[in-house]
């Protein structure tokens, strides 16, 4: 083996070398999930729209707040079922979030006033990512 | 005459005839016989022959000491060729197995890391995301690490034993192969021994070609 070959094939293995240092995994870099609290995507919980409507409850005139928010469920890594942790709500289950549409009702607001919500996934009891809501009473 | 080795021997006699057959037809009376063979000694004797009668000459010549010297270096020259090649040559294949051995297990290690990373991108229990995150990535990481020196360790130690046997084998070409002066059949090629009381005489044959 002429000395241009040994030359080359350690130069290949220098290479490789190299190479290896690439494949350990960043935990860093992993934010792409919406269930990782690390999530660092697009916003999970985007406003739909926001209204505000005189309703009797208990016979009394009260002033809500209906706020319409998407869950990106094509954020999922895969179809799966849901909490939507509320601060305001508690806890509501994906069953109860038809189409990907979630409706927050803030009761006895008055007009000009910023409702804001924090809303998180979660599952199994543990918190995912997630982002706050607001929406301004009329 | 039945004389060992059975195939390759030659014999003068009376210090005139150079022969090589199995019989031979003699006159009445005491001959000389110089008896030689490849490797072997010059065995000089006298055989009284009895007219009219075929007798059996039996004879073991004894291998000559520049044959047992040549053997015994050839034999060492041998093994140290051997072992100069074939130890190196066999640390060689072992680096090389280890090489590939490390080599796989690195791979392992990469694929488990990949599992890793799909799982995180389908994972939908953040519990079990913090868990692949602080927990089972980082353990997986160490093992990528523990597998990567194991590779670098068996990468150099093939390279190691590579450039040794190279060397080795190079330098063993080099090596000089014991040959064997047979100074028995100088002797017997080019003199006729005499042995007389005070050690003999050779006699010299010359042969001149006057062909042309």
């Amino acid at each position: 083996m002429s000395m241009n070959k040994v030359t080359f094939v350690l130069a290949m293995v220098a290479v490789h070398m190299t190479g290896c240092a690439k494949h350990e995994l960043d935990t860093a870099t992993l934010t792409t999930n919406p269930f990782d609290k690390d999530y660092d995507g697009a916003a999970v919980f985007a406003l739909i729209d926001a209204s505000t409507e005189i309703e009797q409850v208990n016979s009394i005139p009260v002033r809500v707040l209906t706020v319409r928010v998407r869950v990106h469920t094509e954020y999922f890594g895969r179809p799966t079922t849901y909490i939507v942790a509320s601060s305001t709500a508690g806890d509501i289950p994906s069953n109860n979030i038809p189409d990907g549409v979630l409706t927050l009702r803030v009761l006895n607001v008055e007009p000009g006033d910023l409702e804001c919500t924090e809303l998180r996934l979660k599952n199994d009891g543990a918190l995912g990512a997630g982002n706050t809501i607001c929406a301004t009473a009329e | 005459m039945l004389v060992d080795p059975g195939h390759n021997f030659s014999f003068v006699v009376d210090k005139k005839h150079r022969m090589q057959q199995r019989e031979v037809k003699l006159s009445e009376g005491l001959h000389h016989f110089s008896i030689w063979a490849p490797e072997r000694m010059i065995v000089d004797t006298n055989v009284f022959v009895v007219a009219g009668r075929t007798s059996d000459f039996v004879l073991q010549l004894p291998y000559s000491p520049e044959y047992v010297s040549y053997r015994t270096a050839l034999g060492r020259y041998e093994t140290r060729k051997r072992v100069a090649r074939s130890l190196p040559s066999i640390a060689t294949a072992g680096s090389l197995i280890w090489t590939g051995i490390a080599f796989g297990k690195y791979q392992k290690a990469r694929d488990v890391l990949k599992v890793d990373e799909e799982t995180y991108t389908i994972e939908v229990d953040p519990a079990s995301i913090r868990t692949l995150k602080e927990e089972t990535i980082p353990a997986h990481n160490q093992d990528l690490r523990k597998a990567r020196v194991g590779l670098y360790s068996a990468i150099g130690a093939t390279a190691l034993t590579g450039a040794i046997t190279y060397y080795l084998f190079k330098r063993s070409a080099s090596w000089e192969r014991p040959t064997m002066e047979d100074k028995q059949k100088v002797i017997f090629d080019g003199l006729v021994w005499s042995p007389g009381e005070k050690g003999g005489m050779l006699h010299v044959g010359l042969s001149i070609p006057l062909a042309r």
